[in-house]
């Protein structure tokens, strides 16, 4: 169990900084989801962490303990490998044991934690194979195993997953988050599925260009976004965004005026904005409703372009006025509708959050 | 678990246990290196696994061609470098001193000169009968639909040979007592000594680098031809193409980067002829008649009553120069070939 | 007629050209088969069956015979009488043009022939002597076993020093790094022919002249080993690498435990080149050893052929010692070289 801090670390190759000062505090015993577009420098964080990737500027603490200097083996990491990275030419037990003979471990330890981890991952069946024997589920829990027998202080995974067909990928997300329970190690676990995210990590850091977006945890992310990179980003189908104006400002909200939305109040207070203030509204796909809308409430009306029913729920795409974007309205169970059909949409106006559309960040007073 | 795996499991931990039994022995090796590597830091790891690498090319291979430029500007008989005289360009001016070029008997170094002479005829004979017969040859095994994995063998054979044993299958081949002369005797009534008559000794030298050497350049050739694509020729095919016309529109031009390269690397192996024929002929003979320049160098170098170092070494550097502009030229065509 | 320059034909019709085709390779095969044949056949006979001329195709002795009253064996002859029929005779000794003989049934009786009329016999003789004799006769066994022991050094010396270097430049990224590789590329373009003179001053200078390991240092670092392992080593990936360093792998750990054992394929094509060259080095070893106890087999072969006394019987039976090895490694293994020279243009 080892808390990690980050003090503005920052990662060069040559005259090219690709992470630009990160400040990152995982508690110990955390599973700390790193997620971000591709090429947000997650790998690369992940191995500042790991200790791969020599740190260029800044702290890295373990426990109090600047480990900037320190190899792999020394801060007592494992790490899981997008490949999986098991050593081809090893049988399943030796991948196993072979770091823990690099620590020159007494025989008998490597194969009690060899047969306890293998049990755990249900791989004991196959430990005198090669890993090319092995089907991509197998493997990957041998990479898992490999990681589970140093009894490392920190956990990593670098998109562990990404090799996985879905429901593989689903079952196996279950599995690392039983895991974690069981072994309360600190984790560490980089991806760039906000579902895995979301459903796994206690806590998110949302990384863009090499720079921390947002860090809190999943619902937080997913409910007071702070800026609109983050709103984007967390939340499938993406959030619905249009332009708007304060028309006024009082003790009870403020009244927003857009040309796709009408006049409505968004309840609340401290929300930080002028009268006559340019802002971004954003709403979640789940937060319109289909029906003409009632007074006091905000609504518009899309042209259908699209419908997505998976049964269960319905993703209606529309365009609304000359808006560039679908309106995206996510109905529950089935529903159908004529493309090119109008319909109305509606939506309650505390739900709707609130961008700058000068930077991006939130004005209703999100928590960053 | 299938039957096909049920094996590997025996096979994988056999290996294994050769893997931990190696490792024992490199415990030995393993320790000291950790602890290079806990002194100096894993970053300078590389430069200690390229270093014994480093140390021998330095040794026998950096530093001499310093020294051979440094000896051919030295006289005297003596082998290390500081017990020699400086003589300035007077090796090179005692080699290039000649009346005419074209005659070896006018120049004060005749050998050396004689030695350039057999060396540029053999060049030029060598390349192009190498060449000739390993395309041919080539092209014939690329046409063969069976046993082109056999014969391919047969020609590379002679190829991983020594010198001496190639020089001497063919001195016996051609010996007075050989074969070919039992066989000239049998329909001509008449024998030849070939390896003491010049002009015949001369051909042979050729005929064996030819012999000994041709199934590499074979298989280079058709490493080439076998990447021209199938499809090229199909579509000639359609448009009635003539066979003649494939190979002189499609074939050959090709081959050609392939061809060329092969053409550089034989001008530069033939400049440097030297083992096979030394044994073929007893050491360049009759006479002089196949003394190259480098048994003219390891002659003037280490023959006990010579031992001119100097002169050796400034031979050596002429050849050096030679070879340099042909190496050049290859990486120039090989490059040229990959674009 | 011209078809067969062009490419592999279809297989079905078998036309002037395919006939050709054959015809090269078989006429080929011949031109390459023959002289070894012939010198592999010439290594078993006697060395009176070698010095006589016209040659025979198989290796024969003179059939001898014992008779009573004789010391040692006689040689058995067919007398061709005047009138036409034969009777074999043992030859006991001969003076000019005629020869005494006897009739083996007859031992007492000898008589005067012309030789004219005498015709030897013979039967088929491996003289397997012309493989013994010399190993202890001219040392040879000393001299196979300096080769031995120079290929076997040599190789694996070469392969573990140039699959370290390798593995320095294609995995570790360092200050110099291409540097050092366009300098073990060039070594290439440095033939033993223009820097033997100063080599063998170094070789001096280091008192290895006339030692085997002279031999062997020089030739252990080869520009080739480095590029082929570096080429190989490229394609493992650098995820293997920094798992096992995640593993608390020293370096060097990771190179022997990981790094050698997944490029055995090129490990492989390496070591047979190795002993290939190693075993038929001539010029370098011919420089830097003097005394005969030093001799490695290609040295000790040519210096046999030198003497005045050529004894082709041994020669020839040396040879074959020493071209047998390599036959037979390539015997075994003619898939991957033929393979691994094609594609890498190494000899
Ligand atoms: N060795 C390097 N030299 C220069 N730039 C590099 C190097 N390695 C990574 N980068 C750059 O650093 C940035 C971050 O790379 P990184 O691999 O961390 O991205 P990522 O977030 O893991 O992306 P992905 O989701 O695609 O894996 C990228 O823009 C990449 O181009
Ligand atoms: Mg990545």
């Amino acid at each position: 169990m080892t808390a990690i801090s980050m003090k503005d670390l920052r990662k060069s190759y040559g005259s090219l900084e690709v992470i630009h000062g990160i400040d990152i505090d995982v508690g110990s015993g955390e599973f700390v989801a790193l997620v971000g577009p591709s090429g947000c420098g997650k790998s690369t964080l992940l191995r500042m962490i790991s200790g791969l990737e020599p740190i260029s500027a800044g702290q890295m603490s373990f426990d109090d303990q600047r480990v900037n200097d320190l190899s792999p083996a020394q801060r007592q990491i494992a790490m899981v490998f997008q490949s999986y990275a098991l050593y081809p030419h090893m049988s399943v037990r030796k991948n196993l044991s072979f770091g823990l003979e690099n620590l020159r471990m007494d025989r008998a330890e490597i194969n009690r934690r060899v047969d306890a981890a293998a049990k755990m991952l249900a791989i004991d069946g196959y430990l005198d194979r090669r890993p090319k024997a092995l089907s991509g589920g197998q493997r990957q829990r041998v990479a898992i195993g490999r990681a589970i027998v140093r009894q490392p202080r920190v956990f990593l995974f670098d998109e562990p997953l990404s090799n996985l067909d879905a429901k593989l990928r689903v079952q196996t997300r279950s599995e690392i988050t039983k895991l974690h329970k069981q072994l309360k190690t600190t984790m560490i676990y980089v991806t760039h599925d906000q579902v895995e995210a979301m459903t796994m990590a206690q806590k998110i850091v949302v990384l863009n260009k090499g720079k921390v977006e947002q860090i809190g945890r999943p619902l937080d992310l997913f409910e007071r976004p702070a800026n609109l990179f983050v709103a984007g980003f967390i939340g499938s189908p993406r959030m619905n965004l249009y332009p708007g104006k304060v028309a006024s400002t009082g003790s009870d909200g403020v009244t927003l005026d857009s040309a796709y939305l009408g006049r409505f109040l968004v309840p609340g207070t401290g929300i930080d904005v002028q009268s006559g203030d340019d802002v971004i509204i954003g709403l979640r796909p789940s937060h319109l409703k289909l029906g003409p809308a009632t007074p006091g409430a905000g609504g518009g009306t899309m042209t259908v372009e699209q419908v997505e029913s998976m049964g269960h729920e319905t993703f209606v795409y529309g365009r609304t006025g000359q808006s560039d974007e679908l309106t995206i309205v996510h109905v529950p169970g089935h529903f159908e509708a004529e493309t090119g059909s109008s319909l109305d949409f509606t939506f309650n106006p505390a739900f709707a959050h609130l961008f700058s559309s000068v930077d991006g960040r939130s004005l209703k007073g999100a928590r960053m | 678990m299938s039957a096909p795996t049920s094996v590997a499991p025996v096979v994988v931990a056999r290996g294994e246990r050769i893997g931990d039994g190696l490792d024992a022995v490199m415990r030995i090796v393993e320790v000291p290196m950790a602890t290079v590597q806990r002194l100096l830091g894993h970053a300078r790891m590389p430069y200690v696994f390229i270093l014994p690498n480093m140390l021998l090319f330095t040794v026998f291979v950096f530093v001499p061609v310093g020294l051979a430029i440094a000896y051919a500007f030295t006289g005297g008989t003596n082998l290390l470098i500081w017990d020699r005289p400086f003589v300035g360009l007077e090796n090179f001016k005692a080699l290039l001193d000649c009346g005419s070029y074209l005659e070896p008997s006018t120049c004060r170094y005749n050998l050396f000169w004689t030695a350039v002479h057999n060396t540029w005829w053999y060049t030029l004979l060598n390349t192009l009968g190498t060449l000739f017969f390993a395309l041919v040859t080539a092209l014939v095994l690329n046409r063969l639909t069976r046993g082109r994995g056999f014969f391919r063998a047969v020609f590379f054979y002679p190829v991983l040979l020594s010198p001496v044993v190639v020089g001497l299958i063919w001195q016996w081949f051609l010996a007075r007592e050989g074969l070919l002369n039992g066989f000239l005797t049998d329909w001509f009534d008449t024998r030849i000594i070939f390896l003491l008559e010049v002009g015949w000794s001369r051909a042979w030298v050729v005929y064996v680098s030819i012999w000994f050497h041709m199934g590499f350049f074979m298989l280079i050739i058709l490493a080439g031809l076998q990447a021209i694509p199938r499809d090229i020729y199909e579509a000639a095919e359609i448009d009635g193409t003539s066979q003649w016309r494939q190979f002189w529109c499609l074939t050959l031009p090709l081959l050609l980067p392939n061809l060329l390269v092969v053409t550089v690397l034989l001008l530069i192996r033939s400049v440097q002829v030297f083992d096979e024929a030394w044994v073929l002929t007893n050491g360049g003979g009759p006479g002089t008649a196949n003394t190259f320049i480098v048994q003219f160098i390891y002659q003037t170098a280490f023959s006990p009553d010579l031992r001119l170092y100097g002169l050796a070494s400034a031979a050596s550097v002429l050849m050096g120069i030679a070879l340099l502009v042909l190496t050049l030229s290859q990486l120039w065509l090989a490059k040229k070939a990959e674009v | 007629m011209i078809a067969f320059l062009t490419r592999t034909r279809h297989a079905g019709r078998f036309d002037l050209t395919d006939w050709l085709a054959w015809g090269w390779a078989i006429l080929g095969t011949l031109v390459v088969a023959i002289p070894i044949a012939w010198a592999v056949i010439s290594s078993l006979k006697t060395e009176a069956e070698i010095n006589s001329f016209p040659p025979a195709l198989v290796p024969r002795a003179a059939q001898t015979i014992t008779v009573d009253g004789q010391a040692k064996p006689l040689s058995m002859w067919v007398r061709t009488m005047p009138d036409g029929s034969e009777q074999t005779v043992a030859l006991l000794r001969r003076i000019g043009l005629s020869a005494t003989v006897l009739d083996p049934s007859k031992p007492e009786e000898t008589f005067r022939v012309p030789v004219a009329e005498l015709r030897q016999l013979k039967e088929f003789h491996l003289q397997w002597s012309n493989y013994s004799e010399p190993m202890k006769q001219f040392n040879f066994l000393r001299y196979l076993w300096n080769t031995v022991f120079v290929t076997v050094v040599a190789t694996v010396l070469t392969l573990l020093l140039n699959s370290m270097a390798a593995f320095a430049l294609s995995k570790y990224r360092f200050a110099g790094r291409n540097a050092m590789f366009a300098l073990i590329l060039s070594t290439m373009m440095i033939p033993l022919s223009v820097i033997m003179v100063p080599a063998f001053m170094v070789i001096v200078g280091l008192n290895l002249a006339d030692n085997l390991w002279g031999v062997i240092l020089s030739t252990v670092s080869t520009p080739t080993g480095v590029f082929l392992l570096r080429q190989y080593m490229l394609t493992i990936p650098d995820d293997l690498i920094e798992a096992a360093r995640v593993d608390a792998a020293s370096e060097f750990r990771i190179y022997w435990r990981i790094v050698l054992p997944l490029c055995a394929p090129a490990l492989a094509v390496l070591a047979i080149f190795s002993v290939i060259w190693r075993w038929n080095d001539f010029l370098w070893p011919l420089i830097v050893l003097s005394s005969p106890e030093n001799y490695t087999l290609q040295i000790g072969l040519s210096s046999l052929q030198g003497q005045f006394n050529v004894q082709w019987h041994y020669i020839l039976a040396m040879t074959v010692v020493t071209l047998l090895p390599v036959t037979v490694v390539f015997l075994f293994l003619q898939k991957y070289i033929t393979e691994g020279v094609a594609s890498s243009g190494v000899k």
